[in-house]
Formats: structure tokens, sequence, C-alpha cells
């Protein structure tokens, strides 16, 4: 069913439920009367294997872009042994297409504070690092405040509801950035929280054993965290009232619950909206967004974040969940931030920008990212120029598989958003590509330069 | 570092082949093990780890992506396949966007090239698939006297970060910006000369394309080696391990095993550059006597040389008789030229005033380990600093002066071993230290003794150990007790709650390794510093036990040695007495003569004799008395009223000036004998080159004077002489022979042929039966709170120079570090008004000098410190005559000093 | 750690007299940063963050004393601060123009908006007007894309970008 009421942006006027116009902060005070900390509560008194048992029933997958279990996830954490274990909250929003998390920790940050202190709970533990990127100046100020008002009434602190966790009182930090997209993946988060370049770290260890300074530690995304209030007080049915079971049938796992999708590129009223999981995406964009900007024709789609690759013109109607990688060539749902764009658009151009996003992201760790990012981001600006010839398309295909269309020979995931993009690129638009490029009569000698 | 061997826990299968795997296995030790080869660049098996050059990926059925072979662990049951073609064209793929980074003919696939090259060969890559890029014009750093960095040749795998790190403890490395842009840099400066380096060589060991290189490898690369040689470092007593490469007589690389017990593949500045002094064009390389009438030294022929030294040595004997001729042997050299000078003067010339350079520097360590457990030697070995808890650090600076034990304390400490640092300076271990306590100079006794009755007190003590294995308790808590913690404060300078906090640590951890150096020995309560240190090793039950015990860092590579064989004035070979009927019918028997009864003079008693006119000849091994020596102006007279002074060196120096014959001696790379380090390792010597001109090995020189004097002794070799150290001291070396020495030596007490060697001595009980704890207080040195003299003057090393600096001051590492610096707080350097880069003129009760000042806060203000490794410092001038009166040594680490800047008219109070 | 090995070792670091972490700042980062983490080293963002808002940027000096503080080494505290953009080595302008170029931008019209600013102040990306009151850079997403284009000037967002609109903000910057 179609969500008739919005859940997780209950406080934040969101259309068709409210007018963004009238967004402002929700102070505790608000919180609070508007029914918040009350999941808190209801969580305290519950066992953390209880908590977790529900999270796991509702089938909550993470909404930072990897769509993993968030109650199994927790399940990883071995018992406690009295020492400390964390949680960071993955607040390193910086993926080209994604705002969704900016908007929520602007308007109803007592949400997040909420849903950290029922993951702690959980979790059992004690210091939660809110790790924010460096350019949100805003919203950390408003996550400082929020802090200040959850510390004042109990919320976190010496003699906190949450009372003792490992012998210590349960600890909330904001912890900021200072821009570098890689730091949102959750290794290379826990090196940059721990004063360190954010480099991610080769696995196992996971870090659910050997996390945040050697210790256990939990990774989860803002907007996951944000889900677990209305899942603790309203239940896992209810929760799994919105979405629905995998397309592919069997163990697969299903899309459950109400999802933000930030919208924006070529439509009329880009931006943030909230409705269940599998909505589709004209529907997104033709009912929510007011269709495409100057009534143009949909060309292309990014689903959720620029390193899931395009959707091509003709899946205007594809369903946003997370089985959306395998039913319409993608690498999948990621932040489910659509980026839109309409017939005007020169692919080329596009896949351009956003190879050289990776290129200036990557961390430089592991070889085949650190060199072929750069090299394929001159390649197609020399497309781009006019200067190609067609051979240079299927050289650039072939990098792109060998450094990730067999994907993970990398340490991280971030090579595997660059060739998802230039792939799906050629693979979807080739036309555009041959039509900037001169035949190829000789063989090519690629000189890319430094 | 740390390797050890673990059970078979399972078996998989690599590339159709079942292999045996062990807890921990990756897929690549597992692969390794049973000889697959896996392409590899960032990885090194003594590294943790890296990961990110993605050479060694490998498939692994039932995975989709390929992963990692360094940093997958294999599972039992696992079939991995490591040679596939997709794999071989990912590894091409990667390898060709590796060199697109860098220009075309930067690398070329060579079997016998760099690592890379090699790599290039193995996969058939002849150059960058994806282009290259331009050379980077100011590519090629070679500020370092023995490092050199080429930009174009990095391709940034982080290995030398990871080796200066994870071996060194050094931190010297950085990866600056991210992705294509990433450039290792030194830290803040440009050049790798500004950069925290201390050239300890990880790094190049390390590299797989050349880009960081030796110089002087680079410099002789023409020169392929026509000698490798196996040997043993002839600096420091830790006693490292080389591999010594000449070409044309001349050293031209030194690196050292892998396996090496003592230092696994690491060195230090010194062992692995500073080894130009070899080739010095000053060395001595004919005899020289004094003309008597020009009174010039004059080149004469050995012959000659020997004749007459043992004409003059028996005229002097005759007319004084035997107590007035005296002997120190070289701390520098071989075991084998100690112990036959000392049976020389023993058996020849009758006198027992044989003393080694031990005198000066450890003489109380070995009094107090013999006093208080039976041997005086360390009970520790180096391994226990892998195996401790707990480290104490006391009155030693190991990363400067034994910088490969420095190496393995921090890499201990990095690894989660707790550490405390007993030190006057902020010492680069005391950053890595949980406690630092920053005494006065000369307060050990007072400390050590509260922190024992902060342990009593609290029952942090190993009741069981003490009871059984110590003698002394009662006694010893009735001292405590009596013993005030503010009084201790007060003196030591170091805090009640520190002195605290230190017991707590130390006695609530188990047992710990005490590593102890001369801040501790060279005082006039340095025996008593140590055996108040032991008593803190006996109360934490860690005298006996693996991982813990007393380690004290010998300072020259064979200082351990020269006790070892005899030369001491009352005490022969292997630390037997010499009044014990026994052992003299042995020594009889062997020698042929009975060694003399009556105990000869300590060498510092020798100078004062010499000062009074009543010693009159002196052999002089391989030091330079003159400067070594305390109190340097009483010195230098003593030495001008000797009739006889023989010198055997490799270079003229400050006490050539007052000698009759000098003796060309042999270096540390040219000779064959035995060293034996810190932890009682005897390791086998070999030249790795010849000596110059007619410089002869000591030990042949000693015997052939012997042999004039009428006693021929029939050595071949200086395996010989060996057989004959076994002999007369079974008990410590009745199983050491030659052929027993390869490749890591013997560790005594070794007393059979089958003996394995002893890694941890009192394992059994104290060799003296029961652990003495002593009750001694706190004696005051003569120069604390002296009229006058506001500071307080520790003398020391530093990295780069060794000891006196006749060896490294005839090596590049002189462009690292070119003269003695005085260190002064802050505090004090205003209070008497001196500015950075002001000279200062320092006087003590005993002498004067100058000394270039450098402002630091690492030292804690009313102290102050001077190296004393360039003649121009004089430090010895300021260092006075006083001596421990149990073990004779000098108090060279407290002497009270005034400054002012040079030339001014003030003297600061 | 410590590198103790030669004077020449701080030789490129131009030095003041006056530290740049004081005393009270030491105070604070010890009382308020510190007891937060459990090793020291975890501390250097956000004591890197408080420094850079204090002086602007991040002078050489500054870096070796929050190393010294933090007890690491000058080459950990570059490796670490260089990897990050948002960290100046440099002086910067009173205020940074910080010009969105990700995928929303430029499909919504970023580079025209660059263009402009390039002529109205006369310097491209990464320059610094010479009276130091501007500098320019264009930044890969700022996460506010619904906004596109927009850009921050200092800590301020501003979205929905037009030329009057981005011209107005540049020049209401005092």
């Amino acid at each position: 069913m179609a969500l008739d009421k919005p859940i997780i942006t209950k406080r934040i006027p969101t259309p068709p439920f409210g007018d963004p116009a009238d967004r402002k902060r929700t102070t505790f005070a608000q919180y609070k009367r508007t029914g918040g900390y009350k999941a808190l509560e209801q969580a305290l008194g519950m066992a953390p294997a209880d908590i977790t048992n529900v999270v796991k029933d509702s089938e909550l997958r993470g909404r930072g872009g990897a769509g993993f279990s968030c109650g199994l996830k927790w399940t990883f954490l071995p018992q406690p042994d009295g020492d400390r274990r964390y949680l960071a909250v993955n607040a390193d929003e910086s993926e080209p297409g994604t705002f969704k998390d900016r908007i929520l920790i602007d308007f109803d940050p007592h949400l997040l504070l909420e849903g950290i202190a029922i993951a702690c709970r959980a979790t059992q533990c004690d210091t939660a690092y809110i790790y924010i990127r460096g350019e949100y100046h805003k919203q950390a100020k408003t996550l400082l405040v929020a802090l200040e008002e959850a510390y004042a009434n109990q919320i976190f602190g010496e003699g906190s509801i949450n009372g003792e966790v490992n012998g210590r009182p349960l600890n909330c930090y904001v912890h900021r950035g200072a821009g570098a997209y890689i730091c949102g993946e959750e290794t290379g988060l826990l090196e940059s929280l721990e004063g360190k370049r954010g480099w991610p770290r080769i696995k196992p260890p996971f870090p659910a054993v050997k996390g945040l300074f050697g210790r256990p530690t939990v990774i989860n995304n803002v907007e996951t965290l944000m889900c677990l209030p209305f899942i603790i007080s309203k239940g896992a049915d209810a929760f799994k009232a919105f979405g629905k079971a995998s397309h592919f049938g069997g163990n697969a796992p299903g899309s459950y619950g109400p999802k933000l999708f930030g919208v924006s590129g070529h439509v009329k009223r880009p931006g943030v909206y909230e409705e269940e999981l599998g909505i589709k995406m004209s529907t997104l964009i033709n009912d929510y967004c007011g269709g495409i900007k100057g009534n143009r024709k949909f060309k292309a789609a990014i689903p959720g974040g620029v390193s899931m690759g395009f959707l091509s013109t003709d899946q205007f109607d594809a369903e946003l969940d997370f089985d959306i990688g395998r039913r319409y060539g993608v690498l999948g749902l990621g932040t489910a931030g659509v980026i839109v764009m309409d017939e005007s658009t020169d692919i080329v151009t596009a896949t351009r920008n956003i190879v050289r996003f990776f290129s200036h992201e990557s961390c430089g760790q592991c070889t085949p990212c650190r060199e072929g990012s750069g090299w394929l981001y001159q390649m197609l600006c020399r497309i781009e120029r006019g200067d190609g010839r067609t051979k240079d398309i299927d050289l650039m295909d072939e990098i792109a598989r060998s450094m990730g269309a067999m994907p993970g020979t990398t340490i991280c995931g971030l090579a595997d958003g660059t060739n998802w993009a230039v792939k799906t690129a050629i693979e979807k638009f080739r036309g555009d590509f041959e039509a900037k490029c001169k035949p190829s009569v000789v063989q090519i000698g690629v000189n890319v330069g430094a | 570092m740390n390797r050890g061997v673990s059970e078979i826990i399972g078996g998989a299968t690599i590339d159709g082949r079942e292999v045996h795997l062990h807890e921990g296995d990756t897929i690549l030790t597992a692969a390794r093990r049973a000889g697959i080869h896996i392409p590899t660049l960032c990885y090194s098996d003594d590294l943790k780890p890296e990961g990110g050059c993605r050479m060694c990926l490998v498939e692994i059925d039932g995975k989709r992506r390929p992963s990692g072979a360094c940093h997958t662990p294999i599972t039992p049951g696992m079939v991995v396949h490591t040679d596939t073609q997709r794999l071989t064209d990912l590894r091409r793929g990667v390898l060709s966007l590796s060199l697109s980074k860098h220009v075309d003919e930067q690398f070329r696939p060579d079997a016998g090239g760099s690592e890379f090259e090699r790599l290039m060969h193995e996969l058939n890559v002849t150059g960058s698939m994806h282009g290259n890029a331009a050379r980077d014009g100011e590519a090629i750093d070679d500020s370092h006297p023995y490092l050199r960095f080429d930009r174009d040749a990095c391709i940034t795998c982080r290995r030398c970060l990871n080796a200066c790190e994870q071996i060194q403890g050094q931190f010297v490395y950085g990866i600056e910006g991210r992705g294509a842009k990433s450039r290792l840099i030194f830290g803040p400066g440009e050049r790798f000369a500004d950069s925290a380096c201390v050239a300890c060589g990880a790094c190049v060991e390390h590299c797989p394309t050349g880009a960081i290189s030796d110089r002087d490898r680079v410099a002789s690369a023409a020169a392929e080696p026509d000698r490798v040689t196996d040997s043993v470092c002839g600096y420091c007593g830790v006693g490292c391990r080389l591999r010594i490469e000449a070409h044309d007589n001349k050293v031209v690389r030194i690196s050292a095993p892998d396996d090496a017990a003592v230092n696994h593949g690491h060195l230090c500045v010194k062992g692995r550059y500073a080894h130009a002094y070899h080739h010095s064009p000053d060395r001595l390389t004919r005899p020289l006597l004094r003309d008597e009438v020009s009174g010039e030294l004059k080149p004469v022929s050995w012959d000659e040389a020997i004749a007459w030294a043992a004409t003059r040595l028996a005229e002097i004997r005759d007319a004084y008789g035997p107590a007035c001729v005296g002997c120190i042997t070289s701390s520098r050299s071989t075991n084998e030229a100690g112990y036959l000078l000392q049976k020389l003067f023993r058996t020849a010339l009758g006198s027992n005033n044989v003393d080694c350079c031990a005198r000066i520097c450890h003489s109380s360590t070995a009094l107090a380990l013999q006093t208080v457990t039976g041997t005086g030697a360390a009970s520790a070995s180096l391994v226990d600093i892998e195996r401790a808890s707990t480290i104490v650090v006391a009155g030693a600076n190991p990363t400067e002066a034994h910088p490969v034990v420095g190496a393995r304390i921090k890499e201990a400490v990095l690894r989660g071993a707790k550490l405390v640092v007993v030190d006057p300076r902020r010492i680069e271990l005391a950053e890595f230290a949980d406690l630092h306590l920053a005494l006065r100079p000369g307060t050990n006794v007072p400390l050590f003794n509260a922190i024992a009755r902060a342990m009593v007190d609290r029952g942090w003590i190993d009741e069981q150990y003490v009871t059984e294995r110590c003698e002394g308790y009662d006694e010893f808590v009735s001292f405590t007790d009596g013993l005030d913690y503010d009084e201790a404060a007060e003196i030591t300078g170091v805090s009640v709650k520190l002195i605290k906090a230190a017991a707590e640590l130390i006695g609530r951890s188990g047992p710990a390794l005490f590593v102890h150096g001369l801040g501790l020995s060279e005082l006039t309560q340095g025996t008593a510093s140590i055996m108040t240190l032991c008593n803190i090793g006996m109360l934490t039950g860690s005298i006996g036990k693996p991982g813990a015990g007393m380690l004290p860092l010998r300072g020259q590579n064979n200082v351990q040695g020269h006790a070892d064989m005899g030369a001491m004035p009352n005490q022969l070979t292997g630390y037997q007495p010499l009044d014990d009927p026994a052992v003299r019918a042995r020594f009889t028997k062997e020698w042929g003569v009975a060694p003399p009864l009556e105990p000869g003079i300590a060498s510092t008693d020798m100078v004062k004799a010499a000062h009074r006119g009543e010693l009159k000849a002196m052999w002089v091994q391989g030091e330079d008395v003159a400067q070594s020596e305390p109190n340097q102006t009483h010195t230098i007279e003593a030495l001008r009223k000797l009739e006889l002074l023989i010198i055997q060196d490799l270079y003229a120096c400050e006490s050539t000036e007052y000698a009759h014959l000098v003796l060309p001696a042999a270096g540390a790379l040219e000779q064959e004998g035995t060293f034996t380090n810190g932890e009682r390792r005897i390791q086998h010597v070999r030249p790795a080159v010849d000596p110059p001109g007619e410089a002869r090995p000591d030990w042949r020189v000693v015997a052939d004077v012997a042999a004039a004097m009428g006693h021929d002794w029939g050595y071949t070799s200086p395996a010989d002489v060996m057989a004959e150290i076994a002999r007369v001291a079974p008990a410590k070396f009745g199983g050491v022979s030659y052929d027993r020495l390869t490749p890591d030596g013997l560790q005594w007490p070794c007393p059979t042929p089958d003996h394995p060697g002893t890694a941890t001595v009192h394992a059994d009980g104290f060799l003296r039966g029961k652990g003495l704890l002593v009750s001694i207080p706190f004696v005051p040195s003569p120069e604390h709170d002296q009229n006058g003299f506001p500071l307080l003057l520790i003398t020391g090393r530093v990295l780069q120079h060794y000891n006196v600096g006749t060896m490294t001051r005839r090596t590049p590492n002189r462009d690292l570090v070119d003269m003695d610096y005085l260190e002064l707080a802050a505090h004090d350097a205003a209070r008497f008004e001196i500015e950075p880069g002001d000279t200062a003129e320092i006087h003590s009760r005993w002498g004067r000098t100058e000394a270039p000042v450098r402002i630091t806060d690492r030292i804690v203000p009313g102290t102050a410190f001077l190296s004393f490794h360039f003649p121009e410092s004089h430090a010895n001038c300021l260092v006075g005559p006083q001596v421990d009166p149990q073990s004779r040594c000098p108090e060279y680490k407290v002497t009270a000093i005034r400054v002012r800047r040079a030339g001014s008219e003030s003297v600061g109070r | 750690m410590a590198w103790i090995v030669k004077d020449s070792a701080h030789a490129k670091i131009e030095k003041r007299d006056e530290p740049y972490l004081s005393d009270e700042m030491k105070r604070h980062f010890e009382a308020e940063l510190l007891p937060r983490y459990a090793t020291r080293q975890a501390a250097l963002l956000p004591v890197c963050h408080e420094v850079q808002h204090t002086y602007g940027y991040l002078p050489m000096q500054a870096l070796a004393e929050v190393a010294s503080f933090l007890g690491l080494s000058n080459a950990q505290v570059l490796d670490t601060v260089t990897f990050y953009e948002e960290f100046h080595l440099q002086p910067v302008g009173k205020y940074m123009i910080q010009i969105c170029r990700s995928i929303a931008c430029e499909l919504c019209g970023h580079a025209f908006l660059s263009e402009k600013v390039k002529q109205k102040l006369g310097i491209g990306p990464g320059e610094t007007t010479d009276d130091g009151k501007y500098s320019f850079v264009e930044l890969e997403c700022l996460g506010a894309c619904e906004q596109a284009p927009m850009c921050l000037i200092n800590e301020e967002l501003i979205g929905d970008l037009t030329w009057k609109k981005l011209e107005a903000a540049i020049d209401e910057c005092e």
C-alpha cells in the first residue's frame, strides 16, 4: 500500500502531506510532545536480544546503500565482555545525488538520537559517535544543540534513563569528517574516527568483532537508525506493512518499510519524498516531483547515488526497491537518491562527471582504483572533446571490467562504482559515445599523461 | 619480528594440491609454505599485510570476487586457484596501471633486477598498456649521506612506511594527498636529510623498486661483491649479525641476515652504514717507535717492534717488580686478544694488573649482579623483550645507544607491552612509556627503595618466589619500613604519586624485564643502584623467568667478553677466584706458570698509580684512555709519567701522543675471533676485508710478544685460543668451540659440548643459592649539592656516534651530527642568559670546557646533558675523580657544573 | 613519537615564537575532546578543525605542535591531514566560495556560475584574490542536490542558485 501518512518524516513537512516551507528543527520538547522517546522507554524495558529480534523480524535493511539486514548485522557482535563497544553512526552522506540524511538531521535530530539510544540498548554499546561529513556545518551544529537537550533530559550521560552500559554511562558524540567521500565506507569511517587517513581496512577482521579502537563496533546509517523508534513502538509487522517481498521469491530478502527518496536533476520539484519501497520511478517523478523540467522527455536516471549506474530510457517505470539491481542491470538501489536526466543530457558528459568524482575521491590505497579511475577520466575527457576513437570505447569497457566488472579486485567497493557508471553508460547509451568518436583507423597509442 | 611455529589445524587445496594449514595462516602463507608462488608487491613476510597492490589476487571456489591472498585467512576445506588466465590478465592489468605513473624507460622486465622488475619479467609485462607519465625533474633526493630517494621509481606501495613503523617504530614516512596524487613524504621537510630518519635501513631492505636505496650501493653498482662474509657488528654490545659484501678489499654494503637471533635482519645507522672508518686514510699501517733523540714516532718493522716491546717490558718488571706493569684490554677486540693479553701479564710478567674498559662502564653492574645473584651478567636474553609483559628501562637510552634493542622495545610497546622509563631525560622511549620517572641524576637508590617499599606495603610482590628463592627479606622489610616516601620524593624529584604508580604497575603485572645501562652503574652508588634494582626484580619474581629478569645493555661490542676472559685484576677467566686452589691448579697446568696470587689494581687506579709514579709501564689495547678516562687533565699527566706506554690501535689518537710504541691493529671487520654480546652470546667474527698495510690482528701481536719473552704458546688460529679458554673455564665455556658457533653462537653458561647454551640464567634457582635482598640507604654523591655548581651534568651517547668517536667520526655519520652539544632546559638557559646557538662555557670542580648549546624540553631544569664523541668538547675534563668504592667505576653520570655564555662576564648561580 | 635526530629536522618549518596551540586551547582539548576517545590520535580531526577555525588554515608549525600534543610524528599528522580536502595547509581567503560541480549541479548549470565567478573575481578554481578576501573552489557533491546548482560560502549553504543570487551573496561578504 502507498504511504497514507508520513512515518520517518512525521515531523518534517513533506509533500504530499505537508509544505516544506513549514519545516523547522524539532526541539526536544516538541519531539517529546509528539510521542518522541516513547519507543526508547519501551526498548529500555526489553532485553537487548528481544530488541534485536524485533528489528530482525521487521526485515529492516540498511538505508546507507548496501541494504544489509540491520538486525542480522547486530547479531555479529560477540557477547559483551565488560569493555567498551561502539556504535558509529554513518552521517557521512557524500555520494552525489544523496541528501536525505541532511534533511532528516536538519529537522528531526531527536529521531536520530532516539534511534541511537535504542541501537545502543540492543547492541550494548556504551559510546556512539555520529560521524558527520565536514561540509555539513549546520547539521553538526543542529546535532550539538539536540545532544545538549538530550543530555539535559537524561537521554545520555551520567544518570540517564539508559542507566549504565558495560559499567559506563551511555555517551554520544558528534565527530566531524573533513571532506573525503571514502569515509562513508564503514571501515574508512572507523580509520577516520581514529584520526587517520580514511583508508578502508582489509577484512576480516570485521568491525563487529574488531572495529573502532580494536573493539566490537556497529556501523549504521542515519535513516536506518531513524526507522527504529517506529519499529519498536509499532512492531515489526507495522513496518512490514510497507513494501514487499522479493521478486525473486524463496529466501531472497524483501524490501520492506517506508523509504526516503531524494530526487534531483531535471525534475520540476526536486526534493526528498517518503514512500514505501517498490514505488515506480515514473510515479515518483511524475506524481511527486511534478514531472520532467520543461516538459522534456525522460532520458536516463541513476537510482541511488552515482555509483549505481544508469537506468535506460525504457526503464522509466523501474520499481525502486532492493531488487532493482538484478532486475534492471544496475548495481542496486544504493541510497535511493534518484538523479534524473532529460533528453538534452549527453551521457558522455554525465559519465565523465561521475568518473571524475570517483577519481577525485579515490583514496589511493589500491592500484586498480588509484590509477585506473584517473585513466578512465582522462579517456572520457578525450571523447567528450571529440578526440576519441571508437576503439577507445572498447578499451574503456575493458578496463572497467578488469577493474570491476569482476567486482572486488579492490579492498572496498568504490572502484565498483566507477565501473558500473562506465559499464552501464556504454551498454545502455553506446550511441552517445559513438556519436563523439572518430572511427578507429589506426592502432591506438594511448598516452594519457600524468 | 616474532615468528612462532604452530600446529597444523587442517588442510585446504591450492592449485589442486593439498596444503597443511597452521593457525593464523592466510592463503599466501599457506601457499608459500607449500612452495606455491603467488606474485606480490606490497607484501613482506615480516610486516602486517598491506593489501593495496592487488597483485596477489586469487580465486576461491564459491566466491565470485577474487580475494587478496596476503590478507585473506585460509580455512579448512577451501579450494584456491592462484594461476588462472583471469588472474594473469588481472595482474598484468594492475601492473600496467602501476607503470602508467612512470616514464617509459623507468622499469624494464629483468629477471635479475629489482623486485618490481622481476615481477614484470614474471608476468611478461614490458611496458604500460595505459600510457606513461613524464619524468619529475626534481625526482632524485640525495640529501642524506646514506639513503637516496628516487621519486620517479616510487609506486607508493607503503612497504617503506610499514617497515619504518613496524620494525623501527620510527614513523618517518607518510602519504600525502590521496588517489592518483598520493605521494610519499618524510614529514614536513622536502628533503630526506630533514626527516626524522634514523638511517636504520629497514626501508631500503623493503623497497621493491629501488626508489629508496643505499647511496654507497648505488655508487658501487658496477662493483659486484667479490667476497661476502657473515660476521658480527663491532659497535655496541647488542652484537648484531652482519652480512658484509666487499669488493677489491673494500666494504661496499652491509646488511643483516633475516634469521639472525639478535637482530632479525635489522640494523642501525652505525652497524649498517658507518663502516668507512676501516678505509680511512689515516689508519696506522706500520708499527711506530718513539725515537729517543727526536722524540718523534718513527716506523719500524714488526720484528723490531716486538723485540723492543718484549725487552722493555721485561726490563721494567725486573727493575720495579710486577706490580709496576699493567694492561687494559680492548673491549672492541676479540675475546681471544683479551684472553691472551691478560695471560701475557699474568704469566710472562707475573702481574694481576689487568683490566678492561668494563671498569669504566659496567663494573658496577657485574659486581652487583655477582653479589646478589651469583653471576655478573644478564640473567635474561634479548628475546625476552618480545616475551615481556612489562619492561622497565632504567638509566639506558637504547634507541640511541643500542638502537636495535631500542627498536625491539618500541615494537614490544606498540604491540601492547607496558613500559616504565627511569631516566632524568625525556629520552625517546619515554614517549612510548606508560610512566616516566624523571629522577635527579644519581638518586636511583632512594627511588628504587621507595618503589620497593610501596610494593611491600601494598603486597604487590611474589611472596612464594621471595620465600622460596630469596634471603634477607625480613631485614629488608624492616629497612624499607623506616623509609619515608616524602623524603624519597624530595631527594629524587619524583612525586610520591608517581613512585606508587610505578610500584603498582611493575608490582601488579607479574614478572618484569629490567633493561638497564650506564645511568645506573657509572655513579658512586653504581653498584648499589643495580642491587636495589635487583631487589625489585626479586620482589616481582622476575629473575630466572622467561620474559623477565635483568638485562644490562653492554656499551661496547665485546665488553662482556673481556670481563668474561679474565681481564679483571681480581678474577681469572670465567670469573674464577684467584685464590681457589682447584682453579689455580687448572690454570697452572694449562699455562705452565701459576697466576700471581695478589690481586691487581683496576684501570682507574692504574692511572692514579701512574700519576703517583708507582706504575711504570702500561699496555693499552684499543682504547683512547686520554679521552675516555675521567678527569682528563689528570689522566694525561699520568700518561706522561709512564716509562713505557704501548698502544695497539687503528689510528693515532690523544693517547698515542704519549706512547712509546704504537702497534697498528686490525678493525672489527678485519680479523677472526669471537665477540660476546650483552646477553652472553659468543658469536663468531670473521674477516670481511684484510687489514691495511702491515696492521695485524691483536691476538697475533700479543702471542708474538709472549714468544719473544720466551713464552711460545704455539697457537695457529684463534680457534686454538678458544679451545684453551674452554679448558680453563669449563663451567662457563666448556662446551664452546668454533665449530658450534654458526650461525647464532652460544649463550654461556655452556659447560659441555652437548649443552645448548643458556638463555635464562637462574631458572632453577639462583647460582649463589638464594637471591640476596639488600638494604642499602642512599648516600649522596660528592657532586650533589655543590655550592656554586647549580646544574648536574650527565654525559652520554647520541645515535650517530660511538663513544669517543674514533670510528664514527671517520664515517659520513659526521655529516649527520658534527659536534657535541650541551643540552639545557629552557628554564636554565634563561636563568644563565644563554640563547640557542650560543656556546656555553662549562665549569666543574675539576675542569672547564666549551660546547654549543641546544635548548630542549627533553631535560628537566637543574640537569644538563653533554655527549662525549668529539675531542673538542673535552667532556671528560669535567668529570671528577670519584669512583664507586666497591666497583671502582667512575662517576660519569653526575657532575656538578655551572654554565655561562662563552665570553660573558656574568656567572649564573 | 619522537624525532630527535637533527636540528635540521625542523628547518623547513617557519617558526614563530608564540605557539599556535595556546595553553588554553590545550586545556580545552584535554578537558573536552580527549576524554571522548580511547586514543589521543583520534582527536586529530577535531583538534585540526578547531585550529583551522582559529587561524583560518593549518600552519606547519601548528601541525608540529598538534603532533607533539597528541604524541604523533609529523609524518603521521601530515599523512592524515593531507587526505582531507577541508584542511588547508596554506592560507585561504576570508570567504571561500565553494561551488558544487557534481552531477546534479552540472546537470543544472554549475559551469555557467563557475565561469561568472571566475570573471567577477578574476581567479580560477583553487585560487585566492590578491587582497585575500575570496578563495574560489569547485568541490564535489555538498549534499544538497535538490537545490542544484548550489554553493557554500564559508559555512553557509546557498541553493537554487542563479547568477543574480550568487553575485548578491558574494557582494554581501564584508
